[in-house]
């Protein structure tokens, strides 16, 4: 799928030389709730990119393993490290990363042009937009090993798809709203795809039927 | 602590100074093939002693232990060009920065006199951020009533509100990268080298 590069991006790339840095932005909530968001790139001076600042933090963070674009609708996780010297220091932005309410939250990781001949001051757009949100930090220490803390992402594909591990009976629905009848026939509809919000007559590919009376589907493991 | 100390000279046979540009680097630029720059390019060094006697040898020793290898960073200047080629009776009293261009990769100067700065020479000052910056002339500037601007490489950083800008011997910070090289002889063949890489202040 073809990425929506601007003008200017597209003729960046068509002359055979660019400048890139990476854009990090990390979504996260002071302890009382209110956004604090932290933003980052990998540079060695401060830039003002779409309103916001980011931080120079130059080689103290890095991404690990690869980015991976893809068209199918599968997980793209990714990995990203921190200098861990200054977990400690309330002040540093892997300090204040640790600080905040950062689980789950959002995360955003894009790839900046820049005009080449502006030494990473004058910026072309943006050819790669990653987000996802944070999954997991861990922090291993050992003999001989730099002292990193890691970030565990993971895509929003993967979250999208996600199941969520609930069951919800009429009686459930009945206690948060007693008018809501939406769940009223799931005891008499097993094995039965049930089209949400919509009949069906508007699903492509049913066998008939409409939205009062939905086709019986034979169980079968390999149908599901 | 001893962050910041300048590098010994005594016995330095050889001492190179290498700019690392940090780019990806295609065979062509036809038919999909793009040169992407990745960062600031930065400085690395590798100095070899050689013929040290003992005082020499000891000296230098205790102040590679001080470095405790990367933990604690040093200062060094380029032995090969430690003053401007045409102005080297120049001092450093005076000198001051109006202002830089980072996108431009220019130095404005003041307190120069009539002293002109040639292609390779070498300046210096504090950053904002508490480091050093250290960098070549890549073309000629004649003042004019004693203020240029000096066309760099590296693109200058921030300046710190006292600058410190140098000319001679311009300082750059680096620390040590791997073990050091020792040969311990007896009488005066002994020899040490090591390598460094520049530590950039964000």
């Amino acid at each position: 799928m073809p990425l929506p590069l601007d003008t200017d991006t597209r003729n960046a790339l068509a002359a055979r030389e660019i400048a890139s840095a990476w854009l990090l932005e990390l979504f996260c909530e002071s302890a009382g709730g209110s956004p604090a968001t932290l933003r980052a790139w990998n540079q060695t001076e401060t830039i003002t990119y779409g309103g916001s600042d980011f931080s120079a933090l130059g080689d103290a963070w890095g991404i690990s393993g690869e980015i991976r674009a893809g068209a199918d609708l599968v997980a793209e996780p990714l990995t990203f490290w921190f200098d861990g010297a200054v977990q400690l220091d309330d002040a540093s932005f892997v300090g204040r990363l640790l600080d905040r309410r950062w689980h789950q939250r959002k995360i955003r990781l894009r790839q900046l042009l820049l005009v080449p001949t502006s030494n990473f001051a004058t910026t072309i757009g943006v050819g790669l937009d990653w987000r996802g949100f944070m999954d997991t930090i861990g922090a291993p220490e050992g003999d001989g090993g730099p002292s990193r803390v890691v970030l565990s992402c993971e895509s929003g594909t993967f979250r999208a798809r996600a199941r969520n591990m609930t069951t919800v009976t009429d009686r459930d629905q009945r206690l948060r709203d007693a008018d809501d009848a939406c769940f009223r026939n799931m005891a008499v509809k097993p094995f039965q795809d049930i089209p949400f919000g919509t009949s069906w007559s508007n699903v492509p590919g049913s066998r008939g039927g409409s939205g009062s009376s939905a086709p019986y589907v034979q169980p079968s493991l390999f149908n599901r | 602590m001893s962050a910041g100390e300048v590098f010994l000279t005594d016995c330095l046979k050889e001492c190179t100074w290498t700019l690392v540009e940090r780019q990806s680097e295609a065979e062509t630029r036809e038919n999909g093939g793009s040169i992407v720059a990745l960062g600031r390019p930065y400085w690395a060094m590798t100095a070899q002693y050689e013929h040290l006697d003992d005082t020499a040898f000891r000296l230098l020793t205790a102040w590679i232990a001080r470095r405790k290898r990367a933990r604690v960073s040093f200062t060094a200047w380029r032995p090969d060009r430690p003053a401007p080629v045409l102005a080297p009776s120049i001092t450093d009293s005076g000198l001051a920065i109006s202002g830089i261009s980072i996108a431009g990769a220019t130095i404005s100067l003041t307190g120069l006199s009539t002293n002109v700065i040639s292609p390779g020479d070498m300046l210096g000052y504090s950053t904002l951020a508490g480091g050093y910056w250290v960098g070549m002339s890549t073309a000629t500037a004649v003042p004019t009533a004693g203020a240029a601007t000096v066309n760099v490489w590296p693109p200058p950083q921030t300046e710190h509100g006292t600058e410190n800008m140098r000319l001679l011997k311009a300082l750059g910070e680096f620390q040590m990268v791997g073990d050091p090289s020792v040969s311990e002889t007896s009488s005066r063949t002994r020899s040490l080298s090591f390598n460094a890489r520049q530590v950039i202040r964000v």
